[in-house]
């Protein structure tokens, strides 16, 4: 199907670029924005590149088609880490000077959700002699052995 | 991608700059009067232009844009700017909005200090992205207001 650019509010998100000094700054107005959200929930990232891919070969570029790639690429960090990965990482978007900007720091701020568990086996210590003084002499294993 | 230009502060050390030149077509009448949004007191100095933003105005006379807040770090402290405080702001010294971060998210120049403001909001003139120059009052417009700080030259 492909993203639907009509999903998003226009003038709203156009203004949003045209008042941005720094690529943080467009970056968190637009996850704000409820129509990048929609367009968020109504495409894949893989949809949401090809759309930025598409505005960036343009020859002619309105403030409105920018507006519109950067929407696209904010929309995608709505998705898992994965799949916005796979679906920019090989991109090259020549005419949208914060695209990388943006998804580095996308990625930088993300919050990890995974959870795994480490299990550590306990060792035997033995105490060696040393030249230079210890602070300690006694040290605790696991299971409460000294 | 955008130019760069040769930019540096007054240390002589290179400052990271962009022409934008993302946009290639302009229909004007799409975008008219988005200032309207933000108060009465949002006089257009200039019409829009994608070469330079706010801190290239402040900072860089207009020549090209500074997007790193790193970059506006570099060239406030490199060009020997220091704070003022609130009530002993003069017109021509810079004003600098801080987002949530610390990091400085727009910038622009005092026109009328906030002492001479019955509400102590001083009118400065700024360039609004790739949008255009604006006369305003400082919180009439789409940054942080709430957390500006203020910078003068002093000298050597």
């Amino acid at each position: 199907m492909g993203a639907d650019p009509s999903k998003l509010a226009m003038r709203e998100v156009t203004a949003l670029y045209l008042f941005a000094n720094t690529p943080v700054y467009l970056y968190r107005k637009l996850r704000a924005n409820e129509s990048v959200k929609a367009l968020s929930d109504s495409a894949r990232p893989v949809e949401l590149a090809a759309l930025a891919a598409t505005i960036d070969r343009k020859r002619k570029r309105s403030p409105q088609d920018i507006a519109v790639a950067y929407s696209a690429i904010v929309a995608a960090t709505f998705h898992d880490s994965r799949d916005v990965h796979a679906a920019f990482d090989s991109l090259v978007l020549r005419h949208i000077d914060w695209a990388s900007t943006i998804l580095q720091y996308w990625y930088n701020t993300l919050v990890v959700t995974d959870t795994r568990t480490v299990r550590l086996s306990p060792r035997e210590m033995e105490q060696t002699p040393s030249d230079t003084p210890t602070t300690s002499s006694l040290i605790v294993l696991p299971e409460g052995r000294k | 991608m955008g130019r760069e230009i040769q930019l540096d502060s007054a240390l002589g050390r290179h400052i990271d700059n962009e022409q934008s030149a993302e946009i290639t077509m302009w229909e004007a009448s799409q975008y008219r009067d988005l200032e309207r949004r933000f108060g009465g007191v949002v006089e257009p100095r200039t019409e829009p232009s994608p070469r330079y933003n706010c801190h290239g105005l402040t900072f860089a006379s207009r020549r090209t844009g500074i997007s790193s807040p790193v970059s506006v770090r570099q060239a406030l402290h490199e060009d020997g700017y220091t704070e003022v405080s609130k009530m002993d702001v003069l017109p021509g010294d810079i004003i600098l909005y801080f987002d949530d971060r610390g990091d400085v998210e727009h910038s622009g120049v005092v026109v009328e200090p906030p002492a001479r403001d019955p509400l102590g909001i001083p009118l400065v003139y700024s360039k609004w992205g790739k949008y255009k120059e604006l006369i305003h009052r400082a919180n009439q417009c789409p940054y942080n207001f709430a957390t500006a700080r203020y910078y003068r030259l002093h000298g050597s």
